[in-house]
C-alpha cells in the first residue's frame, strides 16, 4: 500500500484538517477538524457569580 | 466535553501547592521519560477512565508513540501534535472500525489528556487508513 501524502490544497483550504479516513487508493473518504483536548477552569468564575448574587441580594 | 484526566489534575495541583514536606511544593513524576502515546478508543473517555480501546490488526494495544517533539507552549499557547508527520493506522481487522475518542498517555499508559474526535464515531472500513494530521490535536488550558 502506498503512503498517503495529502496535497497542500487539502490542508490550506477551509477548516484545518484534524483527522481523515483514506482509502487504499489515497482518496479521502471522510475528514474532521482539529481535535481539542482542553481543560475548562470555570470554578473560579462560578464562585465569582455566587459572590456577586449574594452582594446584590444585600443591597 | 474534552478534558483532563483526574490523576493529572491531582498531579498538577500537588506540584503547585504546598503539599510536600514542610510546606514545599509537591512532586509529580507520573508520565515517565519516554515517548508519549496516542490511544484510540471505540467509546468516549471520561475524566476517570479511558474509553474502550480499539482492537484488531492495524492497531497496537496501548497506542502509538508520538514520533517527534511538539513545540513547547509559550505564554499560554496550545501544544499541538503530532509535530512533523501524521499518525496512521491501517485497518486490517477484516471489519469496520468505529473510532470515538483518544487519550494521550505516557509510554506506560498513564493518562494525561483525552477527548472525542469531532464528528465521532469515525467509521474506518477494512483496508482504509485512519490518520491524525500534523497538528491535528490541540491541547490547551483556559
Amino acid at each position: 500500500m502506498k503512503a498517503y501524502d495529502p496535497p497542500m490544497s487539502d490542508i490550506e483550504a477551509g477548516t484545518p484538517i484534524g483527522w481523515q479516513v483514506i482509502d487504499p487508493d489515497g482518496n479521502i473518504v471522510a475528514s474532521g477538524p482539529i481535535t481539542e483536548l482542553q481543560a475548562v477552569a470555570d470554578y473560579g468564575q462560578e464562585l465569582y457569580h455566587v459572590e456577586e448574587e449574594e452582594s446584590d441580594g444585600g443591597n | 466535553m474534552a478534558a483532563i484526566d483526574q490523576t493529572l489534575v491531582s498531579g498538577l495541583l500537588n506540584a503547585t501547592t504546598p503539599t510536600g514536606a514542610a510546606g514545599i511544593p509537591g512532586t509529580y513524576t507520573g508520565l515517565g521519560g519516554t515517548a508519549m502515546k496516542v490511544r484510540l478508543n471505540t467509546t468516549l473517555s471520561t475524566p476517570s477512565a479511558a474509553g474502550t480501546e480499539l482492537t484488531g490488526t492495524g492497531y497496537t494495544a496501548g497506542g502509538t508513540a508520538v514520533p517527534a517533539a511538539s513545540t513547547a507552549s509559550s505564554a499560554g499557547s496550545a501544544v499541538t501534535l503530532p509535530a512533523t508527520s501524521a499518525l496512521n493506522w491501517v485497518n486490517g481487522s477484516g471489519g469496520s472500525w468505529s473510532i470515538v475518542s483518544m487519550d494521550l498517555t505516557s509510554s506506560a499508559g498513564t493518562r494525561a489528556w483525552f477527548g472525542p474526535f469531532t464528528g465521532q464515531p469515525v467509521v474506518v472500513a477494512n483496508g482504509n487508513t485512519f490518520q491524525i494530521a500534523v497538528a491535528g490535536v490541540s491541547i490547551s488550558l483556559t
